[in-house]
């Protein structure tokens, strides 16, 4: 597979350094020289100096025979006109971008990017988990549902050490779905109206940021004393 | 929203947005104004406002807007949501790009055009809806025409 990855910033170097790692082919467009430097003492002779839009720059990345685009520039007019170029002018079957602004990922999504990393909402959701003990966690937005489902998971929390918690009583809307129940052991199962949850089980569920707000409500209130 | 689409007049004053401001955009602003038209003109630089007709930022049917063209808050004190007309002037082809992107997908801009003055780029826009102008074309036709004769 070839790969280019427009911008060879740290993020750039690091996804550079997996894909070679895995055996894959790939370039990396930078329009500073130092950073070209630094990339190919990184990940072997791959830079290609100058800037993404000008297409004989793509080219000589090797635009024509690229599986991938992946944008990684702190610009997001760089990292669209990146995926556009290489959609429109070199038919690459993938294209994806982070996008630095928010307010650009319903745009991103609408002008046929194929993966969007939101790095701000990243970094939020990473933050909020580490400081809080946050017993829902949003995993991955599931996107193309066309009504913002995410898969979740639900840690039981100690307060569930000394009682159970039926899976059957998580308040689940409509629309909203467990897929997968993974015990404090390692064990997994499917979802099953008997299995009663303990303290350090995990649940992952498919739903919205309302079920989101409705599990983490009913789970704070604790386990209920009968 | 449907109403003002069916309401608003097809000619006649409009709200106007130009992204960049430079010796051309201040020139189509002028024009605008003459036409009747209410103008708002974004530039993180507020010194490029010096290009504007000073008498048309005083009546204030110039406004200048200290901002960036790609951010929705910036857009949105120039009125975007109630904009007939954006053009994105800017030297920058590719930041031009995104505005008018933006002013179709997220306001729904009516009339949207863009500079871009890199010809390779300039041809690809089309396939994507963006009504992309080469100004540097234009005037190197004429430049052309000039020294050819």
């Amino acid at each position: 597979m070839h790969t280019i990855i427009v911008g060879g910033e740290k993020i750039g170097v690091s996804i550079g350094e997996w894909l070679v790692s895995e055996g894959h082919e790939i370039a990396v467009i930078d329009f500073d020289k130092n950073a070209c430097t630094n990339i190919d003492e990184a990940l072997g002779a791959v830079s290609v100096f100058g800037v993404c839009m000008n297409v004989n720059v793509l080219q000589k990345a090797g635009a024509e025979r690229a599986d991938v685009v992946i944008a990684t520039t702190t610009r997001d007019d760089v990292n669209l006109a990146a995926c556009q170029i290489a959609k429109q002018m070199y038919h690459v079957p993938r294209t994806v971008s982070i996008i630095n602004d928010q307010d650009n990922a319903d745009l991103f999504d609408s002008l046929g990017i194929d993966l969007i990393v939101n790095l701000t909402n990243l970094l939020t959701s990473h933050i909020q988990e580490g400081i809080t003990s946050n017993v829902v966690a949003q995993l991955m937005p599931i996107s193309g549902t066309g009504n913002e489902k995410s898969l979740l998971m639900l840690r039981v929390p100690r307060e569930y050490s000394n009682s159970t918690l039926p899976l059957k009583s998580l308040p689940l809307p409509e629309g909203a779905a467990v897929t997968l129940v993974i015990r404090r052991d390692g064990t997994v199962s499917f979802p099953d109206e008997t299995i009663m949850l303990q303290a350090g089980d995990e649940v992952l569920l498919i739903g919205s940021d309302v079920v989101e707000r409705e599990l983490r409500d009913f789970v704070a209130r604790g386990p209920t004393i009968i | 929203m449907i109403m003002s689409q069916i309401t608003r007049p097809l000619m006649g004053p409009k709200n106007a947005i130009i992204i960049g401001c430079n010796i051309l955009s201040s020139s189509i602003a002028s024009s605008l104004v003459e036409q009747g038209d209410k103008v708002y003109v974004l530039d993180p630089d507020d010194r490029a406002f010096d290009w504007l007709e000073e008498a048309k930022v005083e009546s204030q049917r110039i406004v200048p807007i200290v901002g960036d063209g790609s951010s929705r808050k910036d857009l949105e004190r120039a009125n975007a949501s109630d904009t007939d007309v954006l053009l994105a002037l800017s030297e920058d082809d590719i930041h031009n790009a995104l505005v008018a992107q933006i002013a179709k997908h997220t306001y729904q801009t009516r009339i949207v055009a863009c500079r871009i003055d890199d010809r390779k780029l300039q041809k690809m826009y089309p396939a994507l809806g963006v009504h992309a102008i080469n100004t540097a074309d234009i005037s190197s036709e004429l430049f052309l025409d000039t020294a050819g004769s």
